[in-house]
């Protein structure tokens, strides 16, 4: 056994310049790697601190890394640009995690909601009321994906009493609307009157 | 025990419904209680047939919305054959609540219908629904210290946080330590710089040096400039002098240097004949130079594997 662990450590100790090679080509590759990591993350980094103290950094939606798009994003959705923001958000359903996607869906809501709030206090419904609901559904969406956002429910909940929900026209409490097949005709032209 | 209650309550129920009396199910429900909007619920719904009879993938319910407030997010079934050749079926129902209430208020989850179907035609489990308290999370209406806008008060967007690099810095961190503790192991194993001038790797200076400069040892003063190189060699290793004679007593010091014994041997007769005989031509005929840097280079590895 010590024998063998002296022959080994014999054999390392001619190997000494292959082992330290090695072990420094490693390094230097993993040094090279997490370095250049690094600073592509500070540049990214950069351009989203660039863009949260209010400049207006062009932004490639298509090539953008997700944390690009999610800073994007806010930073057009805090001037209630979200036409603008919308294609950041199909390449943030792509691309980014779902928590990063959430939150575009909660800031997109949140933005939605400004100017519907606007709108309403200046007594401009039609213009709020789609707003209100695309915004439910953006909440919904963000809840979907994290049950536990608050944030989302509150205002959720603030939304839904500017606008409610209402049952339209599938019927709450009928589970089986095959069950009323005479329900099925009923948004037909004219109705049969008696036979032949 | 209230849910031990409510388990034989339902398979009560299910013994007594006329269509299948055989198929035997269980409910696993969460509280019935403390509900927000958003909140979400899982039900789990037992189901066990017995031999020859399978449940219709048809009759279970698809993911989607149930209706304007609720929606199944998420259904899995999964299937076990127990013994005596009956099949249990265990289905996972994600519920997610989006109602606002206005104050507590009772919903319902509403049931559904299981097809069984068997060898004596086709049989129906009813799931029955299931009610849940939920609350509002918001007052009804503003108080009087706050302002009339408090209604309709949004929380504030998610600020987008910058990158974390951590992981990255520790890496460089790690691997740049790495990678210069091993160079520096090796340039001192190697005797390169910084540590070129150490006396302990004499051979491994001849050996470069012989290398590096064989384009100007090519004549016979340079032919003896390298032996007289690698005699100094032999010297600093030995720490004394080391003639022709000395060979084979070094050779037994140095045990490292034992399976280049003959060559060793060459290039003292070779020296002899350079330095003694004067015949530079007929001693770098027996021995090249190439030879010589080649026997440098050899020793140097072994010098270098000794320690």
């Amino acid at each position: 056994m010590t024998k063998a662990l002296r022959g080994l450590l014999q054999t390392l100790g001619g190997m000494k310049t292959a082992v330290l090679g090695t072990v420094l080509a490693i390094s230097a590759a993993v040094l090279a790697l997490s370095s250049w990591m690094y600073v592509d993350k500070q540049m990214i980094n950069a351009d989203i601190a660039a863009l949260r103290s209010g400049k207006d950094l062009a932004v490639d939606a298509a090539e953008a890394p997700p944390a690009l798009l999610e800073a994007r994003a806010s930073f057009l959705l805090k001037r209630s640009h979200f036409d603008d923001a919308q294609q950041y958000l199909d390449q943030a359903a792509l691309r980014a995690e779902p928590a990063g996607y959430a939150r575009m869906l909660y800031n997109m809501a949140n933005s939605r909601m400004r100017v519907a709030i606007r709108s309403i206090e200046q007594g401009n419904f039609d213009k709020a009321i789609p707003l209100v609901q695309l915004a439910k559904a953006e909440y919904r969406s963000a809840l979907r994906i994290d049950p536990e956002d608050w944030d989302a429910k509150h205002n959720l909940d603030v939304a839904m009493r500017l606008v409610r929900d209402l049952p339209q026209a599938v019927p709450e409490d009928k589970d089986d609307p095959l069950e009323t097949p005479e329900k099925l005709w009923s948004d037909l032209p004219g109705t049969p009157q008696g036979l032949p | 025990m209230m849910r031990v209650i409510f388990l034989s309550l339902v398979a009560v129920f299910v013994a007594s419904a006329p269509v299948s009396a055989e198929p035997s199910l269980a409910l696993k429900d969460p509280r019935s209680f403390g509900y927000f909007l958003g909140d979400t619920l899982t039900r789990e719904v037992i189901l066990r047939v017995d031999a020859g009879e399978t449940l219709e993938m048809a009759s279970v319910p698809l993911a989607g919305p149930v209706n304007y407030w609720l929606e199944l997010n998420d259904v899995k079934l999964d299937t076990e054959s127990s013994g005596g050749g009956s099949t249990t079926y265990r289905l996972v129902l994600n519920y997610q609540t989006f109602y606002t209430p206005l104050d507590p208020r009772k919903l319902t989850i509403p049931g559904f219908a299981l097809k069984v179907a068997g060898a004596s035609g086709t049989g129906e489990v009813t799931v029955p629904g299931f009610e849940f308290i939920s609350s509002p999370i918001r007052q009804l209406f503003a108080s009087s210290s706050q302002s009339s806008g408090s209604s309709v008060a949004l929380q504030p967007d998610v600020v987008p946080y910058p990158l974390t690099t951590g992981r990255e810095r520790t890496a460089m961190l790690v691997s740049g330590l790495i990678a210069l503790g091993s160079l520096i192991a090796l340039a001192w194993h190697q005797a390169w710089w910084p540590f070129h001038k150490r006396a302990a790797r004499p051979f491994t200076d001849t050996a470069r040096y012989l290398r590096s400069n064989a384009g100007k040892l090519q004549d016979a003063s340079g032919y003896r400039t390298a032996l007289l190189r690698l005699h100094r060699a032999f010297d600093l290793r030995a720490g004394r002098r080391v003639l022709a004679d000395d060979v084979d007593g070094f050779l037994a010091d140095h045990p490292e240097f034992k399976p280049y014994a003959a060559e060793v041997e060459a290039m003292f007769a070779s020296s002899r004949q350079t330095f003694f005989g004067n015949n530079v031509d007929g001693a770098s005929k027996q021995l090249p130079l190439s030879a010589l840097t080649d026997l440098s280079s050899k020793l140097a590895v072994a010098e270098r594997s000794a320690g």
